[in-house]
């Protein structure tokens, strides 16, 4: 979840209202962005990922001024420019684009808000830089035309931003720690990205590092920015944010030799008629404007104009939203459901019922646990041997590892955690377990712990239940490690084996950490019930 | 001595009169009309034949010399049934074995006898058989209870409170024509991410922390044709849409998740169904994040969608609002969210002491969504958490308390 943190006062100069907690607490989480606390003078609103020009204290309030005060839709024109950006092959990193912005005045607020902007960005729309990475340069330090280029990583030397000495672009990667963060992303090619001037001097090292050379601070006046990335789209929008961001801190935008597409404005086609159906109210253009205004976009002759920095408008359906939004989602009216068919009964869940229903009234109380496990729980714990189970790739912790095979330990694990519960204990679940291949079998359990039971109270329960379905079960004795030797039958319905009965061993009652006997059954009902279609 | 007692036939006989002297009453009769008057017409019958009272002659019965001198005298029977009921005792053995043998009378043994008087001279605490039978109970008087205080706790057999629940939820469902439906919970990313439009490499692919699975690490693709037209959804947008612009990967696709939403099994009913559809699914699903307080590694994902031509936002709205009415919540309210899959996005929220709490998300399903799967009609979609409502209803604070510990107290005493 991304979120963006802003300063009160920042925030309020910038919308040109003072923002009343009635409009942060209820107002502005309509438009979209919830918020999610007020710290003293820091307010953070949770963005969602397909605004990434929101995490911006300029776009947020660029939002807001559209939403609260009414703002009317602003046109963002780039000039045409003159710069040149040579672009070379470049196998690691192949995308590059990048503008001017002049006579731009930066203060320590608009520099705080570049920085944090871009590492947002990187974060999460550029994905960890991967996809996207942004560069901001002081356009006076160097001197276009400017080159991208794949070097050897040895080959070039330079002072990256904030160090003293001249480093290649290998040692950056080995000791400058935004090298050691992201040089995998370049690590595999034997050519590495290099955006220098006409001299020679060194602007960046995308996505690694900028060249102190052309650092940013509060004495500069023009600005080059440039973005590197695998995705062409993704690095268009990302530069129009940034120079939309620019063009409302008072910045010119000019766009590169050649680049025609910066700052472009797209239009849609929005059919009313669709509109309103699926809103169920009445809308006429007039009114369309005046929603579509408040989110930012505009509307002509039927099309709907969408400005550069939006990157979330990619099918008509979304300006509906941005209709509702703007209409106010609390005010509409819940209409009861028209659609007129029956219910449908899933025969599987029909059967769990009424088994959960024969347990209930064999005094039983239900309990539930995780599908997730461990090995610990699922075989040693339950002194059986390790066999082949679903498995985690990525766990988070060893206790969510894999996913059970069998509910038994399910069973011990409740009793050993309520030890000092009153006796007795009866208990059951019928649930998943899911083997190796992926497949689900709904199995039941039924354990008793109390300080004398034994074979017979546990078989005594599984042959009611067996009874109350009109079914017919057999005992055999069998081996199993987890029960009492010669105290644990395999039982068999209909000719088919189906589950296990017996008296727990005292070494897996131990394992458990149980004080007194346990004795269980667990029956796969996938074998024994089938639905009647 | 023995004491004894009548039996309820002997109090029967004793109030009526013995049958055989009820026949001699009304004789000389038919036979047949015989049974007609008298209930117990075979004792009756018998008993005086026995005793040479009457003869049989043809279809008649007649009364004998010896039957007329009984009518008019009092029997021996007759007295020591009036004696037994009064108390006395003092009855031959002859008649006292008869009655016995009739069935009118029983013996009190005496330990049944001296155990009630034993039991008399405490203040009674029980009303036992013993009491019952020797009828000494009328001489009994039973020591008062504390009525107002609590027997001991007796637990009965019950369901866990998250199926409970379900059961609930599941019924409002089925109760406004929802067809149920159920799908994996290890899946294919095709099914969890790809067939809902949520691109391979964005970021709201990690939106919901997975797990991935490293056995069985991948699962075959569905039919070609389906897999084109996600794949084309992706790479160059349906009509009227842009799409993602980037390469779709069908490795990547095919690789498999605990599936982190129900609506992976939304997906594969669009797939087969044509509407008019209203399908819901109670799951669970799963994320890979630590279990705290407010969070768990699995929970349980109450799922539904409505495909028709005339479905409409306001309607989403609204069964939104009959769901959470039934469930107990009758104020709930909704805000713009985002889900990668729809479009109309909604937060759902109920008022809960004072409080808005978020519930879930529902909104309307994009058309890249469900063109690829071969819906042409708008589809409503939601996708509610079920154990926060549980708390909600329930008042526990930790949501542990539902899988992660299995506390017997609490789901012993929580009220379901």
């Amino acid at each position: 979840m991304a979120s963006a943190v802003f300063d009160k006062g920042e925030l309020n100069k910038q919308v040109g209202l003072i923002l009343t907690s009635e409009t942060l607490e209820h107002k502005i989480p309509m438009m979209g962005t919830p918020l999610e606390r007020i710290e003293g003078n820091e307010i953070e609103f949770e963005i969602f990922p397909n605004r990434p020009e929101l995490l911006s204290v300029e776009g947020f309030s660029r939002a807001l001024r559209h939403f609260l005060r009414s703002e009317m839709y602003r046109e963002y024109e780039a000039e045409k420019g003159k710069i040149e950006l040579k672009v070379e092959k470049v196998p690691a990193r192949p995308y590059i684009v990048g503008a001017v912005v002049r006579n731009i005045k930066i203060d320590d607020l608009t520099l705080k808000s570049l920085m944090q902007f871009q590492e947002k960005m990187h974060q999460t729309f550029g994905r960890n830089r991967q996809k996207v990475a942004i560069g901001v340069h002081d356009f006076d330090k160097v001197k276009p035309p400017f080159t991208y280029k794949a070097v050897k990583p040895e080959s070039v030397k330079f002072i990256p931003l904030d160090f003293k000495e001249e480093m290649s672009l290998r040692e950056i990667t080995q000791k400058h720690p935004k090298g050691k963060d992201y040089g995998y992303i370049v690590e595999n090619s034997d050519k590495w990205p290099l955006l220098v001037d006409a001299q020679g001097a060194v602007l960046s090292f995308p996505p690694i590092i900028n060249g102190e050379l052309t650092k940013v601070t509060t004495n500069t006046k023009n600005i080059f920015i440039d973005i590197t990335g695998t995705s062409e789209t993704a690095i268009r929008q990302s530069l129009n944010i940034l120079c939309c961001l620019l063009a409302d801190r008072g910045g010119t935008v000019e766009s590169l030799r050649g680049d025609k597409n910066l700052l472009q404005v797209r239009k849609m086609k929005l059919d009313l008629d669709y509109a309103s159906k699926l809103l169920d109210i009445d809308l006429k253009p007039a009114e369309v404007e005046t929603y579509l205004n408040r989110m930012g976009l505009d509307f002509v002759d039927g099309q709907a104009i969408i400005p550069p920095y939006r990157t979330d408008i990619m099918h008509p359906m979304d300006l509906v939203e941005e209709i509702a939004i703007a209409y106010g989602y609390e005010k509409f009216q819940p209409e009861l459901p028209r659609v007129p068919t029956t219910a449908i009964r899933d025969p599987r869940k029909e059967i769990v019922e009424g088994i959960r229903e024969s347990m209930i009234g064999l005094g039983f109380q239900e309990v539930a646990t995780f599908i997730l496990s461990n090995k610990d729980d699922q075989f040693i714990k339950m002194n059986v041997s390790e066999s082949l189970s679903a498995e985690v790739a990525n766990p988070k912790t060893e206790l969510y590892s894999i996913c059970r095979k069998w509910l038994a330990p399910s069973m011990m694990k409740t009793f050993s955690e309520n030890k000092h519960r009153e006796f007795p204990q009866n208990i059951f679940e019928i649930g998943e377990a899911i083997t190796a291949d992926g497949k689900e079998h709904t199995k039941l359990a039924v354990g008793m712990c109390n300080t004398s039971v034994g074979y017979e109270n546990i078989s005594s329960i599984l042959n009611s239940f067996m009874r109350s379905f009109g079914l017919q079960c057999v005992i055999r004795p069998m081996e199993h490690n987890s029960f009492l030797q010669g105290r644990v039958g395999e039982i068999s319905v209909n000719g088919r084996p189906c589950g296990f009965v017996g008296e727990v061993s005292p070494a897996v009652i131990s394992n458990w950490q149980v004080d007194n006997p346990v004795a269980m059954f667990e029956i796969n009902i996938d074998e024994i019930f089938k639905p009647a279609n | 001595m023995a004491n004894y007692r009548l039996t309820k036939e002997g109090k029967k006989y004793l109030d009526e009169g013995l049958p055989e002297k009820r026949l001699l009453r009304i004789l000389p009769e038919e036979i047949g009309r015989i049974q007609k008057r008298i209930d117990t017409a075979s004792i009756a019958v018998g008993q005086a034949k026995r005793r040479g009272w009457v003869r049989v002659d043809g279809v008649y019965t007649y009364l004998t010399p010896e039957g007329e001198k009984a009518l008019n005298t009092k029997l021996p029977e007759e007295l020591a049934l009036e004696k037994i009921h009064s108390g006395d005792f003092s009855i031959d053995q002859g008649t006292l074995s008869d009655l016995i043998k009739r069935g009118l009378a029983e013996e009190l043994r005496d330990d049944i006898v001296m155990e009630a008087q034993r039991q008399l001279q405490q203040h009674v605490q029980q009303l036992t058989p013993a009491l019952i039978k020797s009828g000494l109970w009328k001489d009994a008087s039973f020591k008062p209870y504390n009525v107002t205080a609590v027997g001991k706790s007796v637990y009965p057999g019950k369901r866990h409170l998250t199926s409970a629940f379900i059961r609930r939820a599941r019924n409002v469902f089925l109760d406004l024509g929802f067809r149920e439906v159920s799908g994996p919970m290890i899946d294919s990313q095709f099914w969890n991410f790809d067939s809902l439009f949520v691109p391979q490499d964005h970021p709201a692919r990690e939106m919901q922390d997975t797990f991935f699975m490293k056995v069985p690490p991948s699962f075959e693709l569905p039919d070609k044709k389906l897999v084109d037209s996600v794949r084309k959804a992706h790479e160059i947008g349906i009509k009227n849409s842009t799409g993602w612009s980037y390469s779709w990967d069908e490795k990547v696709a095919k690789k498999s998740v605990l599936r982190t939403h129900t609506t992976s099994v939304s997906a594969r009913m669009l797939s087969q169904i044509t509407p008019p559809a209203k399908i819901f699914c109670i799951g669970r699903v799963f994320r890979n994040e630590t279990p705290d307080y407010k969070h768990l590694p699995e929970f349980t994902q109450v799922e539904g969608i409505v495909v028709d031509e005339s479905v409409s936002f306001p309607q989403l709205l609204g069964y939104l609002k009959e769901f959470f009415w039934r469930m107990g919540f009758d104020k709930i309210r909704i805000r713009p969210g985002f889900f990668p899959y729809t479009e109309m996005s909604a937060e759902v929220e109920i008022l809960y002491n004072g409080k808005w709490i978020e519930m879930g998300g529902a909104g309307i399903l994009r058309p890249e969504v469900t063109e690829p799967l071969g819906i042409t009609v708008p589809v409503l979609a939601w996708g509610l958490g079920l154990e926060r409502l549980i708390m909600l209803r329930t008042g526990l604070s930790d949501v542990r308390d539902l899988y992660y510990k299995n506390d017997l107290e609490v789901l012993r005493k929580v009220v379901v």
